[in-house]
């Protein structure tokens, strides 16, 4: 039997959508929107009450480092400089001092084509925790010097994590977009948002002369760890 | 004519296809890297970032009362003694838990198994006791081993991880957690996670 091109073209076409189906089906469902309308209700009462509460314990913060600052200024006064010196050195080197200097400013935005209220992240049109975990660790690596994400300072153990729609920094909700302050070399710390292009996400990158990026809020006390004694 | 147009349906189905497989291997990583949360899950971690919060605060109070009564230089040793354990300038013990696996992975599973113990109130962490800090941290996968910053850790891998030792075991060590994911990721990978009541992570070199 003789085989005419046409033949071939339909099987391959066959096949080709064959194989697009077969992916199709393996693919995990995304399990997004099946929520019975009161439990939704449910959860965004508590968010809201969870995002307001928030909210109050970081005013409450705010007002409480701005006291906390003012003794600490009176007490360093009163010290040697030597210890002062000490305390300045550790202080940023730590990342509980203030640090300004030349760097990028990267904004990344969810695709256009999607929206927050559908969140999922299993979608890569959506800015995911994943994505600034990803970003930190390239900007370390091109030896950015102090970095912040929508103003929240950022250091080697600040956990970015996801939760429902949002990203915390730490104990903090941010939400997009989100802006990522970095202090060092503008065109190597450029090289570290190549890994973020390969997303859907929107990407932009402004090198900036003077950045500030604010001191760590983190809380700093230790419960489980000490110097070790020679 | 014919011909023409079967050669172009076929180009056509060749790219649908590769824009599927890419699509699928992007959605896949998602998948692969996200942990199973549910509703009530996700409401326990904010309403526990929450209380974390309230406890900093009262920590602050504590300390702006201290600032406020202390003697002065005792007041500032307190502060310079934590700052000097979280530097990485001292070698620092506690108790915690011990990570240890036999092959190189994708940095980013180490990158993500940091953020989640962390998230459980680790408070030091080293990679094949180099003490992880804002000078050190930054991975790559280079070969069969990891660029930290610039120093090159080969296999096999330890991370000690000083904080509450039930915790930060539960945080990893859950069904459907990173460890799960991982070993479904490297089948054949070998992956322990012990408690120790002392641990040991030292200073960075000066």
């Amino acid at each position: 039997m003789k085989i005419r091109l046409e033949d071939g073209g339909f099987i391959l076409i066959g096949v080709a959508i064959g194989i697009i189906l077969a992916l199709q089906i393996q693919a995990s469902p995304v399990k997004i929107g099946s929520f019975p309308l009161e439990q939704l209700e449910v959860k965004s009462q508590l968010l809201n009450t969870f995002s307001h509460e928030q909210e109050l314990l970081k005013e409450e913060l705010v007002v409480l480092k701005g006291k906390e600052a003012e003794a600490t200024k009176i007490i360093e006064q009163r010290s040697s400089p030597k210890t002062l010196e000490l305390l300045t050195r550790l202080r940023d080197k730590t990342g509980f001092a203030q640090r300004v200097g030349a760097g990028i400013r990267i904004t990344l935005k969810d695709n256009p084509a999607v929206s927050r209220m559908d969140f999922s992240n299993r979608n890569e049109n959506f800015v995911q925790a994943s994505d600034l975990r990803d970003l930190v660790n390239a900007l370390y690596l091109q030896d950015a010097t102090a970095i912040s994400i929508n103003g929240n300072r950022i250091g080697a153990l600040t956990p970015i994590r996801s939760l429902f729609d949002t990203i915390f920094i730490g104990n903090i909700q941010i939400t997009s977009p989100f802006i990522i302050d970095v202090i060092g070399a503008p065109d190597s710390l450029s090289a570290a948002i190549e890994g973020a292009r390969t997303r859907g996400i929107t990407l932009f990158v402004d090198a900036i002369k003077s950045l500030t990026i604010p001191a760590s809020t983190q809380s700093r006390s230790l419960m489980y760890t000490t110097i070790a004694v020679n | 004519m014919n011909k023409k147009a079967f050669l172009i349906s076929v180009i056509v189905m060749g790219i649908l296809l590769s824009v599927q497989v890419r699509s699928f291997q992007k959605v896949t990583s998602l998948i692969e890297r996200g942990d199973e949360k549910n509703l009530l899950s996700e409401l326990r971690l904010f309403q526990r970032a929450n209380e974390q919060l309230r406890a900093q605060v009262q920590d602050e109070q504590k300390t702006l009362e201290e600032a406020r009564t202390k003697i002065s230089q005792e007041s500032l040793e307190d502060e310079l003694k934590t700052l000097r354990a979280l530097s990485g300038e001292e070698a620092v013990v506690g108790e915690g838990i011990e990570v240890a696996f036999n092959r190189a992975v994708n940095s980013f599973w180490v990158t993500d198994m940091i953020a989640q113990l962390v998230s459980s109130g680790a408070e030091a962490v080293s990679i094949n006791d180099r003490r992880l800090s804002d000078e050190t941290a930054g991975l790559r996968d280079v070969g069969s081993g990891f660029l930290m910053r610039n120093e090159f850790l080969r296999p096999p891998f330890h991370l000690s991880i000083i904080g509450p030792q039930k915790e930060l075991r539960d945080a990893i060590a859950q069904n459907g957690g990173i460890i799960d994911r991982m070993q479904k990721a490297y089948p054949g990978i070998t992956i322990f996670v012990t408690e120790k009541e002392k641990l040991y992570i030292p200073a960075l070199p000066q």
